[in-house]
């Protein structure tokens, strides 16, 4: 098996990994230490840009 | 410090300022001989001061980071800009002149007994073959190069792919004067990085730049993207297909003695190496951008979180004249650890992403330039991060498999 067909193998198996590991896997972090969702505590609308760089 | 003891919420945050800071990244002067496209400083602040730092005010610099630094025994002052190097006869020379005369450094920093100044600019590397008055050295490189600085050169690739983005004010590309520097910095055997943004327009050549750079036994660089331009799916397809090729081919490079280090590697195998360890959350409320390690400084003497705040001037912290403003200091680090950072599409991208474990949210000044708020991630940068962690997370796994020890300990600091 040449190295980048290995990668690629590699590649496909930390995606599965991490699909697994998101949602319920995470569900632990991001917690405060009083027990609480962190994110509870974001604004709630969504943000908007002020300013970017167009690069014409 | 007295007047806000007995508020028992200041006093947690206090916790999170350290006694002591390790560096300041002053701006030496607002000029720049270069306007390039991409450019966070004049693109998005156009209105920039055209002065140099004063006289007095890089004595207070000095002399703020010698008390600043407490017991850290090799502080550092990293000149930024603007070209910092436009004001070399006016600010860097003599600014390191009073330093020397103090006792404050010497011409080897790191060899000196006891506490010392260390010394860095980063410069698009035009002005180091200029010549300058009342230096004994034949340019500004050598003169630098003889006192032990560290350089960062802000180069994008080969000619082709820089002078897309790193223009003159009249159009010209700048990669042949830049060029110039570069070579005379490894003619004086000097070591730097080249700090090389990556955008949009000229992702496609970056593979090809990297190898002409291998090519020529420059193996340190830190190829980043520019977030504050837009990635649409084209754009970040490359994006991947370019870290793929990188992928493919680093470890051969290392097999063949070249050590090449890239920072967008480093940011992948990271994961891998936390994920395998089963550490899942990186600490938000300590990092760069909050004053707590390093601070920016602009020509008045103003003090910021870091030096890319000083073009905003939106989150002033001090002056180096009169020292700290800590109910700002407090203010600053309250208001960012009220909440973790996000991205730009809300946090149930954030909840479903594979690099949330080890999320730290990004740039705090890229977040704050472009949505006024520090917490808020660019798209682009969750994307990007996402394909950098996806492609070289394999890499890590695939290097310990070959027992290539010593390229994991380079790219992250540990042993096996």
């Amino acid at each position: 098996m040449s190295v980048e067909e290995r990668l690629s193998r590699l590649e496909r198996m930390v995606m599965e990994l991490y699909n697994a590991v998101r949602g319920q896997g995470q569900a632990g972090m991001n917690v405060s230490p009083a027990g609480c969702d962190e994110y509870e505590a974001v604004p709630k609308e969504r943000p908007q840009r002020r300013k970017q760089i167009d690069l014409r | 410090m007295d007047f806000f003891v007995g508020r028992e919420e200041d006093t947690k945050v206090m916790r999170w300022i350290p006694r002591a800071i390790t560096h300041v990244t002053p701006w030496a002067t607002g000029r720049c001989c270069l306007r390039c496209k991409y450019c966070f400083v004049y693109r998005l602040y156009p209105q920039q001061p055209s002065s140099d730092m004063p006289e007095d005010v890089w004595k207070a610099l000095v002399e703020f980071l010698w008390r600043e630094s407490k017991d850290v025994q090799r502080p550092n002052i990293w000149w930024f800009g603007g070209e910092p190097l436009m004001a070399f006869s006016t600010v860097v020379k003599p600014c390191w002149e009073y330093a020397y005369e103090k006792g404050y450094t010497d011409f080897n920093p790191h060899q000196k007994k006891g506490k010392a100044i260390t010394w860095g600019v980063t410069t698009n590397a035009i002005p180091l073959v200029w010549s300058a008055e009342d230096i004994e050295e034949s340019d500004i490189a050598e003169w630098l190069v003889k006192r032990n600085f560290g350089f960062l050169l802000s180069i994008d690739g080969t000619k082709r792919t820089h002078d897309m983005n790193r223009v003159y004010p009249d159009g010209r590309g700048s990669f042949d004067d830049a060029w110039k520097g570069v070579e005379r910095l490894m003619e004086l055997n000097a070591g730097f990085q080249i700090r090389w943004s990556v955008a949009p327009n000229q992702v496609k050549y970056l593979f090809e730049d990297l190898e002409w750079y291998i090519d020529r036994g420059i193996y340190n660089i830190a190829p980043d993207p520019v977030y504050e331009v837009e990635w649409d799916e084209e754009s970040l397809n490359e994006f991947r297909n370019q870290m793929r090729l990188i992928r493919e081919n680093i470890l051969d490079w290392w097999k063949e003695g070249k050590r090449v280090i890239l920072k967008p590697v480093r940011d992948g195998l990271e994961l891998a190496f936390l994920f395998e360890r089963k550490i899942t959350k990186r600490e938000w409320r300590s990092r760069c951008g909050l004053a707590q390690g390093g601070v920016g400084i602009d020509v008045n003497g103003d003090i910021y979180p870091c030096h890319r705040f000083c073009s905003s001037r939106a989150v002033k912290l001090g002056n180096v004249k009169t020292g700290w403003d800590t109910r700002a200091r407090i203010e600053w680090i309250k208001n960012w650890i009220k909440y973790p950072p996000y991205s730009e599409e809300g946090v149930e991208r954030c909840r479903k992403c594979i690099v949330r474990s080890v999320c730290f949210g990004g740039c705090l000044a890229v977040n704050y330039d472009v949505f006024g708020d520090p917490h808020v991630m660019p798209k682009a940068y969750c994307d990007l991060q996402e394909i950098l962690v996806e492609v070289f997370s394999p890499l890590y796994f695939e290097a310990k498999r070959r027992g290539m020890h010593d390229f994991i300990r380079a790219y992250l600091g540990v042993k096996y």
